[in-house]
């Protein structure tokens, strides 16, 4: 049987300024599955992403990950989750001064590994996402794609239980953006737990994954084949 | 965090160990003059308290000049009275002859004045302050010769103590001023480190890494600065020892190898520990400003 690995019971979500983004929103993925997040622009996806990368807290509700109750969790204890769950970030969030080998082996590196036992894996993981030959590149040299490519690399490279995704394929064409979600599809079929965020209505229907739908501060769940819409699940 | 990885790099800083080394410096050379301070004023304080000087004029009101017989006789009435005192430890006659040889250096070519000056006779007596009252021996003394005049140093000990404690407290001042500035500009340095790679910061978290590893990266930096900060003052003091070596080697007054091997452990104490001390305690502070500064950045 597959466990629950994040689970929302009655999350509410304001802003200061009388902003609601969730309003007692309860939903639960098992482990191991694909989702796409989507909804319009402003309708929530990047904080709920948030939510559960611990970036945010909830106004209201619990937030379980990994099994684990994370309402009241102590700042100490981020390291622990963060190390767990990954985000590829829509801005990707690279350190401009480090080459993206060093980009790729940071997380390794903050948890201490020295930097020779993760540099073969990094090194694999770049070939992967399809950067060989760009080892030694900086970023800002690189284009929006080649980013998102690294961000990638370096989300996997701890083997998370979870990978979050912000928009991943904003900054890039149609094409290569079914690309980079084959390298999540690769992900998930070695038991990642997926979770990608997008406004674009077309890119979910390439695939036959169920999408999170938000709405109005509701969540509803979008079935592939059926294409039917199931609230309050 | 490996120093393999640069993370952080900030050119602010750049001047930050050269102005912390000075500092440092500055707080040792402020530290070694209150010990020479404190060596004179002691030494000072010893020949203030044990000597009272007699002045016998030439002249005065009261008597006609004294022949040199009578004088001859008057002082040794005066060794008598003051060799019975308990308490007298030594006596000193000082002649005007040897008095006019004393002051003859100092007056160079104008000797002519001397020949014209009235100089008296003095009696340096050396004594233990605790046994030997003043006014006591001044009383049986005025009995024999009533112009005399009896001078205990003793009266201006007051004087020279809040001046040479005054000297000493402005020294101690001095030396916490430059390590309190050594302290701010190191911690001032470490916190708009902070604040300029609050982005870096920001990532770093969102990839994983505890407060403690990211204070790590920049307690090391603030530990290299000290670091850097203390051999720089090292060089200071070396090349100031030796310039006190070298100008001070025969001075009359101060001999700096003299002193320098007098106090040998206070001279290396003062040295090598104050720039090591004032390093460890900005460590210290800078580890502590990085834990508050983190938790109130409150990144991502
Ligand atoms: N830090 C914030 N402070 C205030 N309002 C915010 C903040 N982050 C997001 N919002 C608001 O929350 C709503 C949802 O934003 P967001 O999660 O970015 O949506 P999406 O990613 O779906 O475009 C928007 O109305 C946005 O203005
Ligand atoms: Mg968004």
């Amino acid at each position: 049987m597959q466990k629950e690995i994040i689970q929302f019971d009655q999350v509410s979500l304001d802003f200061p300024g009388n902003i609601t983004v969730f309003e007692n929103i309860s939903f639960r993925l098992l482990e191991g599955t694909f989702h796409f997040l989507t909804g319009a622009s402003g309708s929530g996806k990047s904080s709920l992403l948030n939510l559960i990368h611990l970036s945010m807290r909830p106004t209201k509700g619990h937030i379980r990950l990994l099994g684990y109750d994370v309402s009241a969790i102590k700042r100490s204890e981020i390291p622990f989750f963060r190390s767990q769950i990954s985000f590829v970030f829509q801005d990707f969030r690279l350190l401009d001064h480090l080459t993206a080998l060093e980009n790729v082996v940071l997380p390794l590196r903050l948890q201490g590994v020295p930097f020779q036992k993760c540099r073969l894996q990094a090194l694999e993981l770049l070939k992967w996402v399809g950067l060989e030959g760009f080892y030694e590149a900086y970023p800002p040299t690189l284009s929006g794609g080649q980013k998102q490519r690294i961000a990638i690399a370096r989300a996997v490279i701890t083997q998370p239980k979870v990978l979050l995704a912000d928009e991943p394929t904003g900054n890039v064409d149609d094409q290569t953006g079914v690309k980079l979600l084959y390298l999540f599809e690769e992900l998930n079929k070695n038991g990642t737990t997926v979770l990608v965020a997008t406004h674009n209505q077309l890119l979910p229907q390439e695939f036959s994954y169920p999408q999170l739908y938000l709405d109005r501060h509701k969540i509803s769940l979008i079935l592939p084949a059926e294409g039917e819409t199931l609230n309050g699940f | 965090m490996a120093s393999d990885l640069p993370i952080t790099k900030n050119p602010a800083a750049r001047y930050v160990p050269w102005t912390v080394g000075l500092m440092m410096y500055l707080a040792s050379l402020a530290a070694f003059l209150f010990i020479v301070g404190f060596h004179f004023f002691g030494s000072w304080r010893h020949d203030l308290l044990t000597h009272v000087t007699l002045e016998i004029p030439k002249h005065s009101l009261l008597t006609s000049t004294l022949s040199q017989n009578d004088l001859d006789t008057l002082i040794l009435k005066i060794k008598d009275v003051v060799q019975k005192t308990p308490g007298v430890t030594h006596i000193t006659v000082i002649s005007p002859q040897m008095g006019q040889k004393l002051l003859a250096p100092l007056l160079g070519d104008q000797q002519i004045i001397l020949k014209n000056l009235p100089l008296p006779t003095l009696i340096e007596i050396e004594k233990n302050p605790e046994i030997l009252d003043v006014s006591i021996l001044e009383a049986s003394l005025k009995k024999i010769f009533p112009p005399l005049r009896v001078i205990n140093h003793q009266t201006h000990f007051s004087k020279i103590f809040i001046l040479g404690f005054s000297l000493e407290v402005f020294l101690l001042t001095l030396m916490s001023a430059f390590f309190v500035t050594a302290l701010l500009t190191l911690s001032f340095a470490t916190r708009t480190s902070l604040l300029i790679h609050k982005n870096i910061i920001d990532i770093l978290s969102l990839l994983g890494a505890s407060d403690a590893i990211i204070a790590k990266e920049f307690q090391s930096n603030a530990r290299t600065m000290a670091i850097r900060g203390a051999g720089t003052a090292y060089i200071l003091l070396l090349l100031t020892a030796l310039l006190g070596f070298f100008l001070f080697q025969r001075h009359e007054t101060f001999s700096f190898p003299f002193f320098f091997l007098n106090h040998l452990s206070w001279t290396l104490f003062l040295g090598l520990l104050v720039p090591l001390l004032m390093g460890f305690f900005m460590i210290f502070s800078a580890r502590l400003s990085i834990g508050r500064l983190l938790k109130k950045l409150d990144h991502a």
